[in-house]
């Protein structure tokens, strides 16, 4: 069945697509919860808090989407990764609550000790582990035993997830500060461009060390790296990941900010494609094929009519709440 | 447990679709900021959403046992393969956390009732776009 484009593989697509507009969406709004800390000024606080502000939730929608269609789509998949990253799924929602309330409640009280700007720091570095951690945790395997999840609730907890929780961080870290860069001005903005040259190094450090471990937990994967010809196709990836990072150095050092932002993206879109090389056609790594984990075929097709008038629905309004939203925040008068 | 659970829910949802009826009705007749028993109805129905919400959720959730799909899939079979400890941790947290959040919720929402409605009040000025939740109210800030 494999290499002809099939139902099951369209699926694939379609959630793993669902998977990375949540991650860059929700990434940049986790890394201002990320950086809050380094922020103590409360004017720079409400700056960063209404940057996000009108768009922040709907970025979870493709959370939403992206686990709902693995359920659907995918039932095997979802029966068995679910328990397998349990407690770091748990620590993420618990993570997301805390920060989106911070939202709603931090203008609700004018004390000085907000409590609600650490709610909003703790629940986004919180969140951000725990997707990280998620990921180490399905990439390194998950022990499955005739198609249930068969290991403990503490699988997850190993060197390379805690490595691929702190890469997030960095990443989304990176993805704030260039979003700052993009919508503010004055001080906040030199401070936003300062950080983003630590942590562009930082993630460049990140994707390497994320790459260098991975081949070491799978046989699979080096092969899928490093045998002739799949070389021809998987090169380029690292190379374009050092181009963009050129890219994005310049556009630090002239100070054009509309450019690190999506510069940024472009990083994040390239180490997703690395893990969709490293995945596929797996969906639990190692132990189960898309076309193993699918759902007949009929729920397949029924969905798939379904999302193809959702997901353009859902692309366009969120274009446009980013259009209607557009330029440079400004604190104070501009938004009342 | 899912007979009154049920009751309570629709009979509440009677209750807010008459309270909304009784406003429009007063906002006819001119008496929208004068009717006292408007006034303690409406307050006494503050919490009513909520209970509806919880009722309506008891009733899926009891209704159903001991089926996850009805007459297709029991509960006993569509657990998954956690460890207790983990289920149990988890619900735990989520009750803590709920808690935590539903009170400071509650206390805000006090907060804003104990502001009276001021009769003849402006509305959003209409040269700037109406913006949503999580902005600085600049009203409110006035009124405090």
């Amino acid at each position: 069945m494999s290499g002809t484009i099939d139902i099951a593989t369209i699926w694939a697509f379609i959630i793993a697509f669902a998977v990375f507009v949540y991650v860059v969406m929700d990434g940049f709004d986790l890394g201002l919860g990320l950086l809050f800390p380094l922020f103590p000024a409360k004017a720079d606080r409400d700056v960063i808090m209404n940057s996000v502000a009108p768009v922040w939730d709907g970025n979870e929608t493709w959370l939403v989407l992206g686990g709902g269609g693995l359920m659907a789509a995918f039932p095997l998949a979802y029966a068995v990764l679910m328990p397998a990253i349990y407690t770091p799924a748990i620590a993420m929602l618990i993570g997301l609550i805390f920060r989106g309330v911070a939202f709603e409640f931090r203008w609700r009280t004018e004390s000085e000790e907000n409590r609600w700007d650490i709610a909003f720091a703790g629940g986004s570095w919180l969140a951000t582990l725990a997707q990280g951690i998620a990921l180490g945790a399905i990439l390194q395997g998950v022990h499955v035993e005739s198609r249930h999840y068969a290991g403990g609730w503490w699988d997850w907890l190993t060197p390379f997830s805690i490595l691929t929780g702190l890469a997030l961080a960095v990443g989304y870290a990176l993805l704030g500060a260039t979003w700052l860069v993009l919508k503010t001005e004055g001080e906040l903005r030199e401070k936003a461009y300062r950080l983003s040259w630590y942590l562009l190094f930082a993630m460049l450090g990140a994707i390497g060390m994320v790459s260098l471990a991975t081949p070491f937990l799978h046989i699979h994967y080096a092969a899928r790296w490093f045998t002739w010809p799949n070389v021809i196709l998987t090169a380029p990836v690292p190379l374009a990941v050092g181009g963009l990072a050129a890219l994005l150095l310049r556009s630090l050092i002239h100070k054009q900010d509309s450019q690190p932002f999506f510069l940024s993206l472009g990083l994040f879109a390239l180490s997703y494609a690395g893990l969709g090389i490293s995945m596929y056609p797996y969906i639990v790594p190692q132990s189960i094929t898309i076309w193993q984990a699918a759902s007949p075929q009929n729920s397949q097709l029924f969905m798939l009519v379904g999302v193809a008038v959702l997901i353009p629905l859902i692309l366009g309004y969120t274009a446009w709440a980013y259009w209607v939203f557009r330029g440079k925040v400004r604190a104070g008068t501009g938004y009342h | 447990m899912t007979f009154w659970a049920f009751r309570i829910m629709v009979g509440l949802g009677f209750l807010i679709f008459g309270l909304g009826l009784f406003s429009l009705l007063a906002r006819w007749l001119g008496t929208l900021y004068q009717s006292r028993l408007l006034h303690l109805f409406a307050i006494v129905m503050g919490p009513a959403g909520f209970i509806a919400v919880l009722a309506g959720w008891f009733t899926t959730e009891t209704g159903r046992q001991p089926f996850t799909v009805y007459g297709l899939l029991r509960t006993a079979e569509s657990a998954s393969p956690l460890a207790a400890p983990a289920v149990g941790s988890s619900l735990v947290a989520f009750a803590i956390v709920y808690f935590a959040v539903f009170t400071a919720g509650v206390v805000y929402i006090l907060r804003l009732m104990a502001h009276p409605p001021h009769p003849g009040e402006p509305g959003p000025s209409s040269d700037v776009p109406a913006r949503a939740a999580g902005i600085t109210p600049a009203v409110e800030r006035i009124m405090r």
